[in-house]
């Protein structure tokens, strides 16, 4: 109950903002839609994917947003007072965070495909190489999860830097773009320690097959279970050092 | 001197000292509060009680020294057991006054919505009213609101009659009358209004450069000294 209702707040503060991005993806892929010629249909496949950049700079903002605005309001006053460990609360504000995204990629995902499709049904193939259908979803799989992993990499990164800068009173944006930075720089290093120790797990095999010009082909794309787990493990020491910042450390 | 013999602290504070960068705001303050009581907390600007009180319910923390509330380390455990007011407001604007008294209602164990409702009725909210919509006053009286709605051994105020309108003033001093009048709930108010809250003293620290310039109970003081709390106020801060 406490943690829901802490959830549902946080999905109120964000809200307004996805909700514009949502707009202007569903205005902006409407605009495509209606403009897919013969002779620019290549161009607007491309164009197409333009949300999928964007998202990312939702996420980054969010992330630095979700704590300072807290701290602009003083609703951080009331935070601080709560009975509620400081990883409960950074939980609470990521999963809502973390709701957005998906959406916002389901929402886009969705158009994207529709545009496609009737890309594909008026001009033809778009590519060079006809993929087999489960070729596409382990294409599409793959690329989702290296893009929620560096989505959920930037939020953490931006918020672990808003927060170390809330300890000092002054050099604020200079603080908060050096740990940015450090930030990015050390959880690589560490991601990259825990995956070499975790390397005796088994590796998930993606097989990518279909016609390319004239020819049949089949590709198996490997990627050692470990790497996720690392990254996991990275995302938790996020979660579990922002909220010991949060809880023993800072002060208002 | 009976009274002495019967004090109970609720609330430690052991050579606690806090700085902001070169401003010293506690230098080893000592002091006790006692149990069942209402100890005024009084003190001119930037003499440490805002401070005090954030570091009380862990808001803040001391560079040296330690407090003891209600005989635990400042903390989440002791957090739902202390209702803190603080001097700022500190609500989320887009709320409507049902919706914060929801949130804390989920996130305070021993929260009570019935009061808090009826509270609302009686500080003239209503509970339909989005926060960005009301007065300083009317959001001053929700902080009471929300404080007073808990069933907490330790009530923590921090200014609550700074800056308010008089019928604001009116209608908090009232409610404290209500509540605190009878006795045996303990509360630690800090303020500056002193001629308008002296009535419910029980017990009086003053503060001043951090440090405690002189504390009793109340009626202690008024008779060493001859003087009303205000008045002995002047003379100490003088």
């Amino acid at each position: 109950m406490a943690f829901f209702s802490l959830y549902k707040k946080e999905l109120r503060e964000s809200g307004f903002a996805a909700l514009i991005l949502t707009l202007l993806t569903l205005a902006f892929h409407f605009f495509l839609y209606t403009r897919i010629t013969a002779h620019n249909y290549q161009f607007i496949i491309g164009s197409v994917l333009a949300p999928f950049f964007i998202f990312p700079i939702y996420f980054l903002a969010i992330g630095y947003r979700t704590f300072s605005q807290e701290w602009n309001d003083r609703t951080i006053y009331l935070l601080k007072s709560l009975p509620r460990r400081g990883y409960t609360i950074i939980l609470a504000k990521f999963l809502a965070a973390a709701t957005y995204l998906l959406l916002l990629i389901i929402l886009a995902g969705t158009t994207t495909w529709q545009i496609v499709m009737r890309t594909l049904v008026d001009f033809g193939p778009v590519m060079p190489v006809d993929l087999t259908g489960t070729s596409i979803i382990n294409i599409v799989f793959l690329t989702l999860a290296g893009y929620l992993w560096f989505n959920l990499f930037l939020y953490f990164m931006a918020q672990i830097a808003c927060l170390v800068s809330r300890v000092y009173d002054r050099f604020r944006w200079l603080i908060t773009i050096i740990v940015f930075y450090l930030s990015a720089y050390i959880s690589l290093r560490i991601a990259g320690v825990l995956a070499e120790l975790f390397n005796w797990m088994p590796g998930l095999t993606f097989q990518i097959s279909g016609i390319g010009g004239a020819e049949e082909f089949t590709t198996l794309i490997t990627i050692g279970s470990n790497s996720f787990l690392s990254l996991t493990l990275v995302i938790l020491g996020f979660i579990i050092g922002a909220g010991l910042l949060l809880e023993k450390v800072l002060e208002v | 001197m009976e009274l002495k013999e019967t004090f109970k602290p609720i609330v430690k504070v052991n050579s606690v000292s806090k700085k902001y960068g070169r401003t010293i705001a506690l230098q080893d303050a000592e002091m006790e509060f006692p149990e069942g009581e209402l100890t005024a907390l009084i003190g001119p600007n930037g003499s440490g009680k805002s401070t005090l009180l954030k570091i009380l319910v862990g808001l803040t923390y001391a560079d040296s020294g330690n407090a003891e509330v209600l005989g635990l380390e400042p903390g989440i455990q002791l957090k739902d057991k202390v209702a803190f007011l603080p001097e700022i407001d500190h609500f989320y604007k887009w709320m409507k006054i049902e919706q914060i008294i929801d949130f804390h209602r989920s996130q305070f164990s021993n929260f009570n919505y019935d009061k808090a409702v009826e509270l609302t009725g009686e500080m003239n909210l209503k509970t339909d009213s989005k926060i960005t919509s009301l007065s300083k006053g009317m959001r001053g009286r929700l902080k009471l609101v929300l404080t007073l709605a808990r069933d907490v051994a330790l009530y923590i105020m921090d200014e609550p009659l700074s800056g308010l309108d008089p019928q604001s003033k009116g209608y908090i001093l009232e409610i404290l009358n209500s509540e605190f009048a009878v006795g045996g709930k303990s509360v630690i108010l800090s303020t500056h209004e002193v001629i308008e809250s002296e009535k419910f003293y029980d017990y009086v620290i003053m503060l001043e450069n951090g440090q405690v310039r002189l504390q009793g109970y109340a009626d202690a003081l008024r008779d060493e000294h001859n003087l009303s709390i205000q008045d002995l106020t002047r003379e100490v801060f003088a």
